[in-house]
C-alpha cells in the first residue's frame, strides 16, 4: 500500500453520524475495533468530490479522480461525449476513480487539564498506526512520556498523573505535524486503554432541548457528541491499483485540489458551524 | 467458555427489571428511574466516576437514587472490586490512577447498557423530567 497523508486540524466540533442512538444520545461514527471516533472515508471522499467544481473540465477531473455518478455523469450524454474526447475512455458504468481515500483517524486530541489548561493526548497504538501509514520507522514514545515538566503532576480531567510516573520524551516534532492554526504544544502519551477512556470523556457534548409552542421544554434533554475542536486527525490517500499511465497526473490533480481547499467542512450540522477543518499536507 | 456477549447486558437487564417491578411505585418514580438510567452515560463521561457515586447521596429523588445504587452494584459485580456499592466513595478515592481510569472505561460501557435497557424495560413510561 503506497499511501500519503493529509492532516486535518479541527477548527470546530466535528459530528459524523454514528450508529449509536441509545437513550438520549446522538453518537458519532466510531471504529469498531477501538471504539474511538473517526471520520469515515466516504464522508471525506464525498466532500472532496463535491469540492472539485461544476465546469466541464472540472467534472472530467472529478470523474477521473473519484469515479462517475450514475445520474449526473453516466446519464448525461453531453458529458459522456466530452469525457470520451478528453480521455479517450468510454464511460458506461459505475467504476472507481484513480484515487483512494482512507478513514480519518485521531492523532492528538485535546483534554482539559487544571494544571496545564489543555493537554493533547495520544497513545502508542495511535502513534504506531500513524507511523505505519506515514511509512516512517521511528521509536514510538513510551507510555506516560511527555514534553511537560516531569517534576510536577499533571491534572488531567478526572485523574492526577503523579510526577514520578511521567517520563520526559524527545523528538516530539516528528509526531506533531503543525501548520497554520495548529498550535499543539503540551503533549502526553497515555497507555492505549486510558487514552481511549480519556478521549471518550473529552468528546464535545452538547445538551439540546426541544421547545413546545408555549416555549416550555418538550420532553427531556438530549445530547449530541462531536470530536472536539483543536483535535489533530489525518487520513491516508493514494492511487488505486487499476490506474494505468495517468497515476502522476491524478496524483498532481489531487494535491492541487487539496491546495485549493485549505478549509473544508466535513460531517453534519454545517449550519451550526460544525465540521470546519484546516487541512494540510506536510 | 468464558466469553459471553451477555456479560454486561445481563446484570443491567436484571437490575432494571427488578427495580421496575417493585411494588408501590407511582408514575413519577418510574419516570425518574428511566430518565436517570438514560442520563448515566452523559453524566459519567462529563463528570467522572467519583461524582457519580456522590450523586447517590446528593440526589433527592428516590427513583434516581435507586438507579445510581443499582449502577454501582452492577459495576461491583462486573469489576470484582469489593465494597464499591456500599463504601464506594472511599474505595474510588483510594484506587490508583490506573485502576480508576480502567474502572471508568468499564463504567462507561456499563452506563451505555443502562441507557439501552432503560428504553426497553421502561418502554411504556414516557415524558421527560
Amino acid at each position: 500500500m503506497n499511501s500519503n497523508l493529509v492532516y486535518l486540524y479541527l477548527l470546530s466540533p466535528l459530528h459524523t453520524g454514528g450508529i449509536t442512538q441509545e437513550g438520549n444520545l446522538l453518537g458519532i461514527a466510531r471504529e469498531s475495533h477501538t471504539n474511538l471516533p473517526y471520520i469515515p472515508s466516504s464522508t471525506i471522499r464525498g466532500k472532496l468530490r463535491a469540492s472539485v467544481g461544476n465546469e466541464m473540465s472540472n467534472r472530467i477531473k472529478q470523474v477521473k479522480l473519484f469515479g462517475p455518478d450514475l445520474k449526473t455523469d453516466i446519464q448525461d450524454r453531453d458529458f459522456v461525449a466530452e469525457y470520451e474526447i478528453a480521455t479517450g475512455k468510454k464511460l458506461t458504468q459505475l467504476e472507481q476513480g484513480d484515487v483512494w481515500i482512507g478513514d480519518g483517524s485521531v492523532l492528538w486530541l485535546p483534554v482539559p487539564s487544571l494544571s496545564h489548561g489543555v493537554v493533547w493526548i495520544s497513545s502508542p497504538m495511535l502513534l504506531q498506526r500513524w507511523a505505519r501509514l506515514n511509512r516512517i520507522t521511528v521509536d514510538i514514545p513510551q507510555e506516560y512520556s511527555t514534553n511537560l515538566n516531569t517534576n510536577q503532576p499533571v491534572y488531567l480531567k478526572d485523574a492526577i498523573l503523579k510526577a514520578q510516573d511521567l517520563h520526559p520524551g524527545d523528538n516530539w516534532e516528528t509526531f506533531v505535524p503543525q501548520i497554520g492554526h495548529a498550535n499543539i504544544r503540551r503533549l502526553l502519551v497515555l497507555p492505549d486503554q486510558h487514552c481511549c477512556t480519556l478521549i471518550q470523556m473529552s468528546l464535545w457534548r452538547q445538551v439540546k432541548i426541544k421547545l413546545d409552542e408555549y416555549k416550555s421544554v418538550d420532553g427531556g434533554f438530549r445530547y449530541e457528541e462531536a470530536i472536539p475542536p483543536d483535535t489533530l486527525m489525518y487520513f491516508p490517500w493514494g492511487i488505486t491499483s487499476q490506474v494505468n499511465g495517468s497515476a502522476n497526473q491524478s496524483h498532481a490533480d489531487f494535491q492541487t485540489l487539496m491546495t485549493q481547499h485549505s478549509i473544508l467542512q466535513i460531517g453534519g450540522q454545517e449550519s451550526l458551524g460544525r465540521g470546519f477543518v484546516q487541512q494540510f499536507i506536510v | 467458555m468464558t466469553f459471553d456477549p451477555r456479560t454486561i447486558g445481563k446484570p443491567v437487564y436484571e437490575a432494571l427489571s427488578n427495580l421496575r417491578s417493585l411494588s408501590h411505585q407511582d408514575e413519577t418514580r418510574l419516570k425518574e428511574q428511566k430518565n436517570q438510567a438514560v442520563e448515566l452515560y452523559t453524566y459519567l463521561s462529563t463528570w467522572g466516576m467519583l461524582r457519580l457515586k456522590a450523586e447517590e447521596k446528593a440526589l433527592s429523588q428516590e427513583g434516581k437514587k435507586q438507579i445510581v445504587r443499582k449502577y454501582f452494584e452492577c459495576l461491583q459485580q462486573l469489576s470484582g472490586i469489593n465494597n464499591l456499592a456500599n463504601d464506594g466513595l472511599n474505595v474510588l478515592k483510594n484506587l490508583s490512577t490506573d485502576e480508576y481510569l480502567g474502572l471508568t472505561g468499564l463504567g462507561l460501557a456499563l452506563a451505555q447498557e443502562f441507557s439501552f435497557w432503560a428504553t426497553a424495560v421502561y418502554y411504556d413510561v414516557t415524558g421527560g423530567e
